[in-house]
């Protein structure tokens, strides 16, 4: 029977959870299928999910994560290996002939993790940046008048492949830690890697958040079903209501820039930075729901990051797993190398206590900033995206006692909520510049989006004609204005640390329907799917 | 076990209140009348809707290349058939489906000519699902009418009324001369025509059938659309479902399109020129099906008459069919 068609229809349709295909045709069935079965059966019944979404939506390339899995694997117990061939060992020594004979060993678990780095950084460097740097290679050697140029290779990406690479590199090293102990059940560890809701778009998980808690799965609870429904609807509604209601006027003034004065490129910007929050935010709302309907808590990724002060707060809740995955296999081995220990010592007896540790740290903060940077894409512009905010947040730090001196000597309350607005404000505007570079076609194109809203500023966008030729209405605007209102409501709820679900679940089922109802209804009403929409992709399974 | 009922109870009844509400919505925001000004997506195509019931003998359905190729009223002139282009641009095979639901529910055609180009069109599931639902929640389909919508239009009933002038047809009278120098080159190749959109055809064959009006398979001039690899493919899967099957783009002496002057794309599309040849053509077929009958006299299909005398009048200069007799 010829199935190429489910690859070919399905492939497109699959790669978002607000695909209709996912939402009422594969988690449907997922979720019957997974009820029916003995509860033994069910972690089995997620990783067939699992591995059927991948090949949904990747085809034939689920080679790649079977490969990465297995490698993963076997790195694992042979780490593990080694690691009780040196406690036998060491048992066996006296005590003092202990220290000399343990480094032997650690170095041949460092060579088995320098491996499984290599292999899955490696493979996701060659798969996603060769292209790049041939192409930059290139473009010095015709600089430097030869004529030798290397062709561009080009590969076939996985959907996802950044994300289980960073997992799988983040479970081989916490067993080298010792964290983690190896697992010595592939299936166990296949569902970490490839459990379908996160496969696409993160979260980037740890071992110890996910792997327990997927193995021992039992019947859907009702009241996690209801929780989870709502918070996947939740998602939905800022994906489909306001990320792809954005999307044509951002596509039309990053893609036509010339045709826009400053005022309409900031607009733009603005309306990009919303529609990146609402997508991928949304995104890990249902992968949250979904989670929970399964009984597995998700990490969050998002934690109301427009809300926050600075720009080092700033990610620290948003991309959370990728942030604390740079943080604990960058920054933290970076900081704590021997040499780096060294500097920090000699630095604070010449520059003090707070300029010193900043020498070792700014180097780590380099190299996480510039990973993120090219973790988010293989081009200029994402580097200086994340040298931007490299700088911003190393003058933040080197700054800091000069802000506290100068609140003091100027009798600035730095607790009050004017100061905080103004934080909040200033953050957001910093936010938004950074992705006015992140969503412009390169860097060029970015200085020139970014000069001209100093030198042709106006609010034309105001008259209603500009808006139309931008793809939309003062409607869409509304609809857009209304949306941000409620999540912005839902998340000044959430910092307060009122718990809506909870909440609601408290009312009369009256209430509670209507509510879930009007939901619904807003998202069929208000979002924009259907005749004269072009679906939109989730935009950071791209990355 | 009795929580486990409880909540199934629950569930049931709650997509059962879902699925009312949306009917209910779907009776608010649905269009009340056909006219582009109502949000009726394709108007021009749904113009159908507004002929008088039972008046229409041929009902043409595909994309672009149809409403640019057949002019329903020169078929009127030539022959007495009455006809309607439901051509839309970039129509799939799913909404080609919707055409005829919808047109059947008021008309009684008794040929429907299917144009082939939207065969090669491909879906997704996504898009089977979402206008399958469209189907039985129109609220789906004109959720953006929120912007339109008065109050009174909200509970007013539905009435057609909208009649387009062309009877579908779009008139182009530009002229982008095509290369044609790989059009229709000899290939004993096949392309591929996708499981779905093969079931789509046959549930369509298998609709018309039971309707009782014949399906004929029809593929108009273009160079850019249309090659033999297609040609091939589409006549093998005539055969095998037992239909007509008409490739104007393999008739130079019955359709002699000149590609120097009958496109108003670079072969892409046929202009007015064009479009008068493939529609004689067409009209020469409809007519040895021996399947119709001459309305010119019909007091029903008066106003097809008017409709022709203004669409001459309109286009006189580029028109040529209504002066041969």
């Amino acid at each position: 029977m010829d199935l190429s068609f489910l690859l070919a229809g399905c492939g497109k349709a699959m790669t978002s959870f607000f695909a209709l295909t996912f939402l009422f045709l594969f988690l449907p069935a997922c979720l019957i299928i997974y009820s029916i079965v003995p509860r033994s059966w069910k972690k089995y019944i997620l990783l067939i999910a699992s591995y059927l979404f991948f090949w949904f939506v990747s085809g034939t390339l689920v080679i790649y994560l079977i490969l990465s899995t297995l490698s993963v694997f076997l790195l694992g117990l042979w780490i593990d290996r080694i690691q009780t061939q040196m406690k036998d060992h060491l048992k066996e020594l006296p005590k003092e002939e202990r220290k000399a004979a343990k480094p032997k060993y650690m170095r041949r678990q460092k060579r088995v993790v320098l491996l499984g780095v290599v292999l899955h950084i490696g493979l996701l460097l060659v798969i996603k940046y060769s292209g790049f740097f041939f192409l930059n290679v290139n473009g010095f050697l015709k600089l430097c008048g030869s004529s030798v140029w290397f062709s561009i290779p080009r590969f076939a990406m996985p959907i996802g492949l950044s994300f289980f690479s960073l997992q799988a590199v983040s479970y081989i090293v916490d067993v080298y830690h010792g964290l983690e102990k190896a697992d010595r059940n592939f299936l166990r560890l296949a569902l970490f890697m490839s459990f379908f809701p996160q496969i696409v778009e993160g979260p980037i998980c740890r071992y110890s958040q996910t792997a327990g808690q997927l193995w021992q799965v039992g019947p859907i609870k009702y009241e996690n079903l209801t929780f989870g429904l709502q918070r996947l609807l939740y998602g939905a509604m800022k994906k489909v209501v306001v990320a792809d209601r954005l999307n044509p006027l951002v596509t039309q003034i990053f893609d036509t820039t010339n045709n826009y004065d400053g005022g309409v490129i900031a607009l733009g910007a603005v309306c990009y930075t919303i529609q990146l929050y609402m997508d991928f935010s949304g995104a890990m709302d249902a992968v949250a729901g979904i989670g929970q309907i399964f009984g597995v808590t998700m990490p969050e990724n998002f934690e109301r990051p427009f809300f926050s002060h600075s720009i080092s707060e700033f990610w620290k809740r948003w991309h959370i797993s990728l942030g604390a995955w740079f943080r604990d296999y960058i920054f933290y081995p970076v900081t704590s190398a021997k040499s780096m220990k060294k500097l920090t010592s000699s630095a604070r007896k010449k520059l003090g206590n707070h300029f010193g540790p900043l020498i070792a740290g700014s180097i780590a903060l380099f190299c996480v900033w510039f990973c993120n940077g090219l973790w988010h894409g293989a081009a200029w512009s994402f580097i200086f995206f994340g040298m931007y905010h490299f700088v911003l947040i190393l003058t933040e730090n080197m700054i800091a006692p000069a802000v506290k001196s100068f609140n003091t000597k100027l009798h600035i309350n730095s607790a009050s909520k004017p100061y905080h607005a103004m934080q909040i404000v200033r953050t957001a505007v910093l936010v938004v510049i950074g992705e006015l570079f992140f969503r412009a076609g390169g860097l060029q194109a970015g200085f020139s989006m970014f000069g001209k809203m100093f030198t042709s500023f106006s609010f034309s966008w105001l008259n209603g004609d500009t808006l139309s030729s931008l793809g939309v209405d003062w409607q869409d605007m509304l609809i857009v204005g209304i949306t941000i209102i409620i999540v912005f409501v839902v998340s000044l709820m959430n910092e307060k640390g009122i718990k809506l679900r909870e909440s609601l679940a408290k009312k009369n089922i009256v209430l509670r329907w209507s509510v879930f109802y009007i939901l619904i209804f807003y998202i069929i009403i208000f979002g924009a799917y259907g005749f004269g929409y072009i679906p939109v992709d989730p935009m950071y399974a791209q990355f | 076990m009795k929580t486990k009922l409880t909540h199934t109870a629950k569930a049931l009844l709650f997509v059962l209140i879902l699925l009312i509400l949306m009917s209910g919505a779907s009776q608010i925001v649905r269009p009340k009348d056909n006219t582009e000004e109502q949000w009726k997506h394709d108007s021009s195509a749904y113009g159908v809707l507004g002929e008088p019931e039972n008046t229409v003998d041929v009902l043409l359905i595909g994309d672009s290349e149809l409403y640019s190729s057949i002019i329903p009223l020169q078929i009127w002139d030539e022959h007495g058939y009455t006809s309607f282009n439901c051509g839309s641009k970039t129509q799939s095979l799913w909404y080609s489906i919707q055409f005829l639901l919808d047109a059947f529910e008021r008309q009684t055609p008794k040929i429907v000519v299917l144009e082939t180009n939207t065969i090669f069109r491909y879906f997704t599931v996504d898009n089977i699902l979402l206008h399958s639902a469209e189907i039985l929640f129109p609220v789906l389909k004109y959720h953006d009418r929120w912007k339109i919508i008065s109050f009174e239009d909200m509970f007013s009933p539905v009435d057609y009324k909208h009649l387009n002038a062309n009877k579908g047809f779009l008139f182009n009278n530009n002229i982008d001369p095509a290369q044609t120098d790989d059009y229709m080159t000899p290939s004993g190749s096949y392309k591929y025509i996708t499981p779905v959109n093969r079931m789509y055809i046959r549930m369509i064959e298998s609709f018309c059938s039971s309707h009782g009006a014949k399906l004929v398979l029809m593929s108009t001039p273009s160079t850019k659309n249309w090659n033999m690899a297609r040609h091939n493919s589409i006549e093998r899967f005539a055969k095998e479902i037992g239909v007509d099957y008409i490739d104007m783009n393999t008739m130079p002496s019955e359709v002699p399109i000149d590609w120097d002057h009958d496109t108003r794309d670079r072969g892409d599309h046929l202009n007015i020129y064009g479009a008068e040849k493939a529609t004689a053509y067409l009209g020469k077929y409809l007519e040895d099906t021996g399947l119709l009958t001459d309305h010119k006299d019909d007091p029903a299909c008066k106003g097809w008459n008017k409709a022709l005398a203004a669409f001459v009048k309109k286009y006189r200069k580029d028109l040529s069919f209504h002066t041969r007799k």
